[in-house]
């Protein structure tokens, strides 16, 4: 069981002779779960220990280990991107059938019957991506790729992209089926599906004939663009675009012009986008091309920025805690002043929305796209 | 039901289920620190248990007595000398959850913080306040101010501002009775009597919990630049501190590494170190600018003078970078990345000043005849808190533990090393603490004082609760 584990071997010996817990206190899971071993350097050592044989898994340790929401801060800490280490432990722990609760293995379960994590029927999925005109255009340049969060979850973000590529005359295509893009199943440990799920995405573009892919979902744009050529152990044979970088582009070049907004304004940066990807200043400069914004920094921004929580299946399988911890980033966000708080992901933002509610935030929390859309001459 | 059931139920009720575990995968988080030591036994915890008030400390350490169970007290778990290490097993009280910033008052230039709050945030909420608190070891941003107090340690800033123990103005300590003391307060003169403060800073946890502190903070100096120098042998590299001094310059970083402790702090940037540089020293000044530059300058002209040579900015940047692990620099630390094939120990001696090189040049001896030539160990000398005069010299020693005999072999030469530096008129510990690593010459060293200081151990914690076998009480 831990013969993949052993390739971090050295990394966890490195964790245990420093023992230094910078990657503690920022940490979304230890943060909210308040033990040690909820942090990176807890899990590291129950993978030292592991590996020595002085630790069995159980449920107990899945239940510290699936905490993790994927958010990689410890790596920016340690050097190591012990992140990755975690993320097989996850793989390991499910390989073996060991899981902290019934609400991690649902995602996986879902996706293996439905096709998407949210168990949602897939005939419904199908048909609202039909009814897209796009659905059936021909000579685009682009595919349109929606995440599952955006199909059943997100109905104002996927018009809103819609609506953006429309006015600045993208030549763009959507697929007509919904395949989930991996990551969910990915992050709860279940290496097997989402390779499935990465191979159908990958002959679904291959089939379709394009090989630009805009993705507005932080998550599937980190897959389809980082994970997909581990998962596939090749090139996927597609390029992947983040709508912010598309968006950044045309303000650039004037295809895209805004109305004011006399508003105070600042961004959380997805995990998924800033720190795994390296997307720090399209979203920045989209929002200081905004006549009239404000934009202002939370004081954990960019690499250094805090996870919203909702990563790594925590919202689905411990919603409370997932949505506490965003009611932490929300009160950061709080403190600067603004109004607005920005992102670009929708599963950030539905977390985010939700940490505001629990709290009784007044602040207005939006999706750039949205934002963008609603502000288009 | 059995003692360890019992504990389980009452400390349950204490703090609430959710703050006390039993679980293997939780307790082995605490089973070890920096040192060997932590590696050469088993010093897992049978309980961990995080208390949320100084009245939950005080009920836990009644329980303790009653069912006659040690307690570790734990912090961030940074420290390096094996210090919080659960010897006999039983109750490991993390800190952590005591948090608060009670109150940050400019007016007077103190901080009130409970024990578990890390140094990072500290020095943030002070910030806010535009008051600058001054502790910041590179372990900041998960080391305690209840575990720095503790320990004795440095910051990046000690030349300047001292010791952690220097800023230390108030405690609220819990005793081994499970009463609360409250010692000094906010006026920088607080001594009615003898000054209490000293008999727990520094402890280790051996004779109280901290759970509260009043700490000094002053006010924000404005500017900051460094300059480093590379220097042919120690002895001239102290020879150009003392003639800063005598020049009236007061900076507030004075760090000497030699050219394998440079090297691990150059594992992230990859600065590349001049071939010549045996011993370097990185200078940091703040003040205003006019006040920078002039001290600057007159550094320079101190180290020339003593034949050293300045390094290039490149070098002095990486260098700060790496020392100055903070909140918004944690992406800097080199520890995990540089300490990846071996494990290191400290030899946490302190010799007097004239006698640096000659405990240098003996440590390198002895490492050649216990044969560990491939290896290059790492010489660190630090200054604080009289300027830039440094005081301590310590060694990094590289051990690849996953050869058994390499452990044994450490022992041995710690142990060489060590009487080596009470020969030399020496001590036994400086910066890092004592902990397991050097408990066993403590004796030694006090002779009678030790006796003294059981007795003061025996008034302040009677059933030997606190940190049980730690520092060489009981051994
Ligand atoms: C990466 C790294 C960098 C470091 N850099 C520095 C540095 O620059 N300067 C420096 O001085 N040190 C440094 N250290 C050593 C260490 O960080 C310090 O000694 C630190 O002050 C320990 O604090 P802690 O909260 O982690 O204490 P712990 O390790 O948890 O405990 C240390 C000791 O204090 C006791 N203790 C803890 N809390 C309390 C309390 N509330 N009341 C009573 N006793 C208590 C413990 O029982 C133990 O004996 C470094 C360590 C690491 C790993
Ligand atoms: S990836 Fe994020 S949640 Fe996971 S251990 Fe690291 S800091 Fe914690
Ligand atoms: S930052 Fe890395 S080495 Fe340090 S405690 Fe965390 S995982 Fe371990």
């Amino acid at each position: 069981m831990t013969e993949k584990l052993r390739r971090y071997e050295d990394w966890a010996r490195a964790c245990m002779h420093v023992r230094c817990g910078l990657c503690r206190e920022n940490c979304p899971a230890y943060g909210q779960m308040k033990l040690d071993s909820y942090s990176a350097k807890g899990k590291v050592t129950m993978l030292y220990h592991w590996l020595e044989g002085s630790l069995e898994p159980s449920e107990k340790m899945a239940e510290r280990v699936f905490a993790c929401t994927s958010c990689g801060l410890c790596d920016i800490a340690c050097g190591y991107p012990q992140s990755e280490a975690i993320q097989e432990m996850k793989i390991a722990l499910f390989d073996a059938g060991i899981f902290p609760s019934a609400q991690y293995s649902r995602i996986s379960e879902h996706t293996r019957r439905a096709g998407n994590p949210y168990g949602e029927t897939p005939e419904t999925g199908q048909q609202l991506l039909k009814a897209i005109p796009e659905a059936s255009a021909e000579n685009a340049e682009y595919l349109l790729f929606f995440g599952c969060t955006e199909i059943y979850r997100g109905a104002p973000q996927r018009e809103s992209v819609l609506k953006i590529l429309r006015s600045a005359g993208i030549p763009f295509k959507t697929p007509s089926e919904n395949i989930c893009c991996g990551s969910p199943v990915y992050r709860v440990g279940d290496l097997e599906q989402a390779t499935i799920q990465a191979k159908s995405v990958q002959s679904m573009v291959k089939n379709i004939g394009i090989d630009q892919v805009i993705a507005s979902c932080s998550g599937c744009y980190r897959t389809l663009s980082h994970d997909y050529s581990t998962l596939l152990r090749t090139d996927p044979g597609f390029r992947t675009i983040h709508t912010v970088q598309l968006i950044d582009r045309l303000i650039k070049e004037g295809t895209i012009r805004m109305r004011r907004m006399n508003a105070k304004v600042t961004y959380h940066d997805p995990c998924h986008l800033g720190r795994h990807s390296g997307i720090y200043e399209e979203p920045r400069e989209i929002l200081r091309s905004i006549p009239g914004v404000s934009f202002v920094e939370m004081e954990w921004n960019r690499k250094f920025s805090r996870c919203c929580g909702a990563g790594g299946g925590l919202r689905s399988a411990r919603g409370e805690d997932a949505i506490e911890i965003a009611s932490r980033r929300v009160k950061e966000a709080e403190e600067t002043g603004a109004s607005l708080l920005v992102t670009a992901c929708p599963f950030c933002l539905r977390n985010l929305e939700d940490g505001a509610k629990s709290i009784g935030s007044s602040i207005k929390v939006c999706a750039i796209e949205s934002l963008v859309a609603n502000l288009i001459e | 039901m059995n003692k360890l059931d019992k504990l389980h139920d009452q400390l349950e009720r204490i703090v609430g289920p959710e703050y006390v575990t039993f679980e293997l995968c939780d307790r082995l988080v605490y089973s070890k620190d920096y040192s060997i030591e932590g590696f050469a036994g088993n010093y897992t915890p049978d309980i961990v248990v995080k208390p949320g008030s100084t009245d939950e400390v005080a009920a836990i350490v009644r329980i303790a007595i009653e069912l006659d169970i040690p307690i570790y007290t734990w912090g961030g778990g940074t420290s390096m000398s094996g210090n919080p290490l659960a010897v006999q097993h039983g109750i490991v009280l993390d800190m952590k959850r005591m948090n608060r910033i009670i109150e940050v008052d400019p007016e007077n230039l103190t901080i009130t913080a409970e024990a578990g709050s890390t140094m990072a945030a500290v020095q943030a909420a002070a910030q806010k306040h535009g008051v600058f608190f001054t502790h910041q070891p590179e372990s900041c941003l998960s080391s305690t101010i209840g575990g720095a107090l503790s320990c004795m340690g440095i910051s990046i800033f000690s030349a300047k501002y001292g010791y952690v123990y220097d800023q230390a103005l108030g405690i609220e300590v819990v005793l081994g009775t499970g009463e609360k003391l409250e010692i000094g307060g906010k006026s920088y003169l607080s001594v009615p009597s003898h000054n209490l403060l000293n008999l727990f800073l520094g402890a280790e946890g051996t004779l109280g919990i901290i759970t509260k502190a009043i700490l000094k903070v002053y006010p924000i100096p404005q500017h900051r630049d460094h300059l480093s120098f590379g220097f042919p042998n120690i002895t001239m590299a102290m020879a150009a501190c003392k003639r800063i001094h005598a020049a009236g310059c007061w900076p507030e970083t004075v760090y000497a590494f030699d050219k394998r402790s440079l090297a691990q702090y150059m594992e992230r940037a990859k600065t590349p170190i001049p071939e010549d540089v045996k011993m370097a020293i990185l200078f940091g000044c703040s003040g205003d600018q006019d006040m920078v530059n002039a001290s600057m300058k007159s550094i320079a002209a101190c180290c020339t003078e003593l034949h050293g040579h300045i390094l290039p900015d490149e070098l002095t940047h990486s260098w700060w970078n790496s020392v100055n692990i903070n909140r918004d620099t944690f992406d800097q630390s080199n520890f995990a990345l540089s300490h990846t094939e071996y494990e290191p120990d400290l030899i946490d001696a302190c010799v007097p000043l004239s006698k640096f090189q000659e405990y240098s040049d003996f440590c390198d001896e002895l490492k050649a005849e216990f044969g560990w030539i491939d290896i290059d160990f790492g010489a660190f000398i630090v200054a604080s808190p009289r300027g830039p005069i440094p005081f301590a010299i310590y060694f990094s020693v590289p051990i690849d533990t996953r050869l058994s005999a390499e452990a044994e072999k450490w022992f041995a030469f710690k142990e060489r090393m060590y009487r080596k530096a009470l020969a030399l008129g020496g001590s036994i510990s400086d910066v890092n603490g004592v902990g397991l690593r050097s408990a066993p010459w403590i004796r030694e060293q006090l002779g009678t004082a030790w006796t003294f200081l059981t007795r003061i151990k025996s008034l302040v914690d009677p059933k030997n609760i606190l940190n049980r076998g730690q520092r060489g009480f009981d051994q």
